[in-house]
């Protein structure tokens, strides 16, 4: 539970490349790792945060979402959100923030799950499972560069089972 | 580098300027306050020099400015070939990235990127055909090794299994998901075999995670369940989660279902559990009766379709969705002391959702108003769904056998008539109203307050209300007067006419009146009949201090979507409401 205290509270976070950001206590702790690490540090406010896996650029875009999100409830622990998983549907400010370039959606989903944002994570995620509905293998290989490596025998065995798998 | 470009160029007193600007920059660290300092120190030094003389300083800027322009002009030709080199390396290095993008997500990600694509898909095949396909989990296993490693490692990619697959593939998909979903439909070509075969290949029961099946003809199912009976198991499905049998009426395969039976059963009414006599042991069990048997220790959700087993024996089942019509323009009817059974056997769910298409319930003489109603200690979100020529009665009835004290969501959808047949008559007016009547034990008289009704929902918390139908009026004030703690109230009212804002009495609501003091968030969506001032006098009750401020404590939201009509009240409802009005088209 926070406190009026922590509310006004501000965080230092220092990126892998020396970039420091100072934020609100509500925003920087949508992420479970930076909230477990400022209880482990206490009360000192001057301390930084080092986060040696992200980059100024990609907090940057994470803190926008933290920001956006801070009055979010707390997420809801892992055996329940089945049905926030089962949808691909993405809110419309989250769809709009999530349109950048695939190196940085990569970065994002990477940041989040270091950082451990679940709900963010989870945007990144969808993003990449809608690029892939409805698309034939080749078609998903092209889009994210994909070299296939089946080999001959491989190839074989797909095809085989592609042919028991066609319905009846 | 397939072409040269030709840049400004740049001479050498530009370059040793920037250079020396650079040197600047490093010595202070950045934090020079005076822009000249950087670029142009002599002028510095001589514009504050009050010795010197007007011809010096003049000489002095000629040079300067011939400095900082040769400077400024290196600077463009540096930030252009900057630009080139940026766009070229972005270019050229965009698949080496998109490469190490991909595949610098770990395997765990990976994974959950392709559980949420297959998720979505069954999701969509629910919705759908209720059957699932060879899915999308197949196209990822032929991308590449890295996806196919990780997709075959996810049971849960692999567990749904259909009567229309081929052999090789339900062995396969098998070998795959120890813990099956099962789909059985007998719409396909030589349902029969494909059945048996099916649950010959995928036996043994018990470890099935789920199972949907969808029939049309009484045949069906007996066909279905009776392949349990005869396993030593004997419909004992010892890990079934997820439970749906869907019976598929439709004109045609009704009405050759009655064909088949007419001949020996000869012209009498249709009743789903009648059987005919001479026929097999497990062709004499009743829909119902097989249901109940079943053993199920871990479903959790159940749904069934024109379907009313005499009990369920489910003690973890969480959430019920339960549907039941009127297919035919013959005699039919449900067997109420039989629906009766079956809620009592819920009395431990959370979680309930009816659909009720113009069903006939018939029940015996004997007077039961004086038996206690279900109670379910466990239940907080109830939704019913009432279309077609239901009647309040029947709804009334089953309001009585029910008891709704516990529950703090209630969303009430209702549709006579499918919005957009051409074929449908208009609506009769207050059909709606008397399903709400009964709903929610209204009486039918006009006294608005203070009577002595019994509260049927005293702990809801969040209410919807839908109507799709035309030129249909609901009694608001009494619906919030029944649900008296409502915290979240949702309006989707396309058709309907707005609320009164006068109460029983003929008086103006005010904020001591209004029959819910509670309401926190208001969204009123799509009521595009809603008269603004009319709309706007109701909801201003809801304020404390009348015309006054809003205090505190008042409503919190009031979300207004897609009313056309209220848009000519916006002004009227932004004084009123302030920041907490989110209007959105």
């Amino acid at each position: 539970m926070s406190t009026t205290e922590d509310k006004t509270r501000k965080v230092k976070l220092v990126t892998s490349d020396n970039e420091e950001f100072e934020v609100d206590w509500e925003v920087a702790t949508r992420s479970v790792l930076i909230k477990h690490m400022l209880e482990d540090i206490g009360e000192s406010e001057e301390q930084a945060i080092p986060l040696p896996n992200v980059t100024a650029n990609v907090l940057k875009k994470v803190l926008e979402w933290c920001e956006h999100h801070r009055k979010d409830p707390e997420p809801a622990p892992e055996s329940s959100d089945d049905n926030r998983k089962r949808t691909l549907e993405i809110g419309d400010w989250d769809a709009k923030f999530i349109q950048v370039d695939q190196e940085m959606l990569f970065e994002i989903i990477l940041a989040a799950n270091y950082l451990d944002i679940k709900a963010l994570l989870d945007v990144g995620c969808k993003t990449v499972a809608n690029m892939i509905k409805g698309k034939q293998p080749e078609e998903i290989r092209k889009m994210f560069n994909i070299v296939n490596d089946f080999t001959p025998e491989e190839e074989a065995q797909i095809k085989k089972e592609n042919e028991w798998a066609e319905d009846r | 580098m397939s072409k040269k470009t030709r840049w400004p160029s740049i001479d050498d007193l530009g370059r040793l300027h920037l250079l020396d600007a650079s040197d600047s920059l490093q010595k202070t660290g950045c934090t020079h306050q005076d822009e000249r300092e950087i670029w142009c120190q002599s002028w510095l030094r001589v514009d504050e020099d009050s010795n010197a003389s007007m011809e010096s300083k003049a000489r002095c800027a000629k040079e300067t400015l011939q400095n900082i322009k040769s400077t400024r002009k290196a600077l463009e030709a540096l930030s252009s070939s900057l630009e080139e080199a940026v766009k070229l390396v972005s270019d050229q290095s965009s698949n080496a990235i998109r490469v190490m993008g991909f595949s610098s997500l770990p395997d765990d990600i990976l994974a959950r990127i392709f559980e949420l694509h297959h998720q979505h898909d069954m999701e969509n095949v629910k919705k759908g055909t209720g059957m699932a396909s060879i899915s999308a989990s197949n196209v990822l296993v032929q991308v590449c090794r890295r996806f196919r490693s990780i997709a075959l490692r996810i049971p849960s990619l692999w567990e749904d299994i259909c009567n229309y697959h081929r052999d090789a593939w339900i062995l396969n998909l098998k070998e795959r998901s120890k813990n099956p979903v099962i789909f059985i439909t007998y719409g396909v070509p030589n349902a029969g075999n494909s059945v048996d075969n099916l649950l010959r290949l995928v036996h043994p029961e018990n470890q099935w995670r789920g199972l949907h099946v969808r029939f049309k003809y009484r045949t069906h199912w007996h066909h279905f369940s009776r392949r349990f009976l005869n396993t030593p198991e004997g419909g004992n499905f010892g890990s079934l989660e997820s439970l749906s049998i869907v019976q598929e009426w439709d004109e045609e395969a009704i009405q050759i279902d009655n064909i088949d039976r007419s001949a020996s059963e000869g012209p009498q009414a249709v009743d789903l559990d009648f059987i005919p006599d001479g026929e097999d042991e497990y062709m004499s069990k009743s829909f119902s009766t097989i249901l109940s048997e079943w053993k199920l220790p871990k479903l959790k959700t159940l749904a069934l379709r024109d379907i009313i087993p005499l009990k369920i024996n489910c003690p973890n089942l969480q959430a019920v969705n339960f549907e039941i019509s009127y297919p035919t323009e013959d005699t039919y009817w449900w067997d109420r002391q039989k629906l009766a059974g079956f809620l009592h056997s819920l009395h431990l769910v959370e979680s309930l959702s009816f659909t009720f298409k113009s069903p006939i319930l018939v029940k015996e003489d004997e007077d039961d108003t004086g038996l206690n109603p279900i109670k379910f200690s466990r239940l907080k979100s109830f939704t019913l769904n009432i279309a077609g020529d239901t009647r309040d009665y029947f709804l009334a009835d089953l309001m009585r056998m029910m008891d709704m004290t516990t529950i703090s969501e209630l969303n009430i959808s209702m549709a006579v008539w499918h919005i957009g047949d051409e074929d449908c008559p208009p609506v009769k007016f207050g059909i709606p109203m008397g399903w709400l009547n009964a709903i929610f034990n209204l009486q039918h008289d006009d006294d608005g307050f203070g009577d002595d009704r019994t509260c049927m929902f005293p702990n809801v918390e969040k209410l919807h209300i839908g109507l799709e139908d035309y030129n249909q009026w609901i009694p608001f004030s009494r619906i919030l007067d029944a649900t008296p703690h409502v915290r979240d109230l949702t309006l989707d009212l396309p058709h309907c006419r707005e609320p009164s804002p006068y109460n029983g009495h003929g008086l103006y609501c005010t904020y001591q009146t209004f029959p819910c003091q509670h309401l926190k968030t208001v969204k009123i969506a799509n009521c595009n009949l809603f008269n603004g001032p009319r709309t706007l006098r109701f909801f201003e009750s809801l304020k404390r201090n009348g015309e006054g401020e809003l205090k505190e404590e008042d409503v919190e939201r009031i979300e207004i979507e897609g009313c056309n009509n209220l848009r000519s009240s916006k002004d009227g409802f932004s004084r009123c409401f302030g920041d907490r009005l989110v209007w959105s088209v």
